[in-house]
């Protein structure tokens, strides 16, 4: 009891700054990484997808993270490769909560699933939030773009793998209700942040 | 053996709490120094603790929660949060809600009174009475929802916050496990609805 409690007032201190936008100021690789550690959405995003993959089988696990890690690559890649991407900005939010509902949703569910849904919200998640954090990158002043991608990605897998492992080792009676508590909360923010992408 | 499997899920609760820090840390950024509807993480923590309609109401659901007994004690919270969401993204969008504050002064009332007579009907009524609520308060905290600071944070705390009163319901409500305990449960769901029917006269006082 003491142990949570210290936990739970881990959650009223206030820390680093909210980052809106990809900051400049400590270099491509941190900066980039950054950015996922502290935009809500993408930490979210990817530590509830990790939760996922830590409620499954290894089989359904492995298919779900090769499908994230070359969605999220491909989608960081892609803003920067080639032009038109410029409309995705409208639609962003609210395709990264709707990805976070669907997770947070399975992760409140704690079903077993086969691998190819696994793979499939593993690659929609990827897609949409690297395409998101792509523009970002795009859009500062970063000189070296691999170096920026390589700080997204390994924020992204960082964040996951320690959600994977959070819900792997969670695995009693009690433990796999909290991972499934913590995927509603998820759920039900994405829900807000659809309200407020929709509000404008 | 057993030693040391309890050692790494003590680890993975304060791993997970580290996570959740980190994640409300942030959002706790942009911060407007504890000025309700400044629109920070704290901000929206503190709308369903300090507002005495829904702080009964949250913790009178875990209480019944517990009294029900599982599936209920864990269905309940997994649920609650995710049609209070429901309704807060009508509130955001807009959509017109006849008779909210009412609904939310009410609901502590009827949890109150439930918890109080240690009702036991079938899921499904418990089911349809937390949802109904559960989408008032969301409704209450949707509009609510300041568009300065930081309004994502907002929404993250009043998440947080509702579960950690549903928690602290369901702690209480494990009392039930012992006669002398079931009734103090009782006694509290009692003290609920004197509440709440107080803040519901008051209300009703009000717009009369």
């Amino acid at each position: 009891m003491r142990s949570i409690l210290q936990g739970l007032s881990l959650l009223a201190v206030p820390a680093s700054a909210f980052a809106h936008e990809l900051t400049t100021e400590y270099g491509a690789f941190l900066g980039s990484a950054l950015h996922i550690f502290t935009e809500v959405d993408h930490f979210a995003a990817f530590a509830v997808l990790g939760l996922l993959a830590g409620q499954n089988e290894a089989s359904a696990r492995i298919l779900g993270a090769v499908a994230f890690l070359v969605a999220l690559v491909l989608g960081m890649v892609a803003p920067l490769a080639f032009a038109g991407f410029g409309a995705f900005e409208s639609v962003e939010r609210l395709l990264g909560a709707a990805t976070m509902f669907v997770t947070g949703i399975l992760v409140a569910v704690g079903m077993q699933l086969p691998g190819w849904v696994t793979a499939l919200v593993g690659a929609a998640v990827g897609m949409v939030h690297g395409i998101a954090n792509g523009l970002a990158i795009a859009a500062s002043s970063q000189s070296v773009v691999v170096v920026s991608v390589l700080g997204g990605v390994a924020a992204a897998v960082v964040i996951a793998v320690v959600g994977l492992l959070v819900a792997g080792a969670l695995n009693g009676l009690r433990g796999r209700l909290v991972v499934r508590v913590v995927g509603s909360w998820v759920a039900a923010l994405s829900l807000i942040l659809m309200g407020l992408a929709l509000r404008g | 053996m057993n030693r040391a499997r309890n050692a790494w899920q003590h680890a993975s609760i304060w791993t997970l709490f580290a996570l959740a820090a980190i994640w409300a840390g942030p959002a706790a950024a942009h911060v407007g120094h504890g000025t309700m509807g400044s629109g920070n993480f704290l901000d929206g923590f503190l709308h369903p603790v300090t507002g005495l309609d829904h702080l009964v109401a949250m913790v009178a659901v875990g209480l019944w929660g517990a009294q029900l007994r599982a599936p209920a004690i864990w269905l309940l919270p997994i649920t609650f949060p995710l049609v209070m969401a429901v309704g807060g993204f009508l509130g955001l969008i807009g959509v017109p809600l006849p008779g909210v504050d009412t609904g939310v002064a009410m609901s502590g009332v009827v949890l109150g009174v439930c918890v109080a007579a240690a009702a036991r009907p079938p899921l499904w009524i418990p089911a349809i009475i937390v949802g109904a609520f559960g989408l008032l308060h969301g409704y209450a905290h949707g509009t609510a929802m300041p568009m300065s600071g930081s309004p994502i944070a907002f929404g993250a705390g009043f998440v947080v916050a509702t579960g950690m009163l549903h928690l602290c319901g369901i702690l209480i409500g494990l009392l039930v496990r012992w006669p002398t305990g079931a009734m103090i449960v009782r006694a509290s769901g009692a003290v609920i609805a004197v509440v709440a029917g107080y803040s519901l006269v008051t209300l009703l006082g009000n717009t009369g």
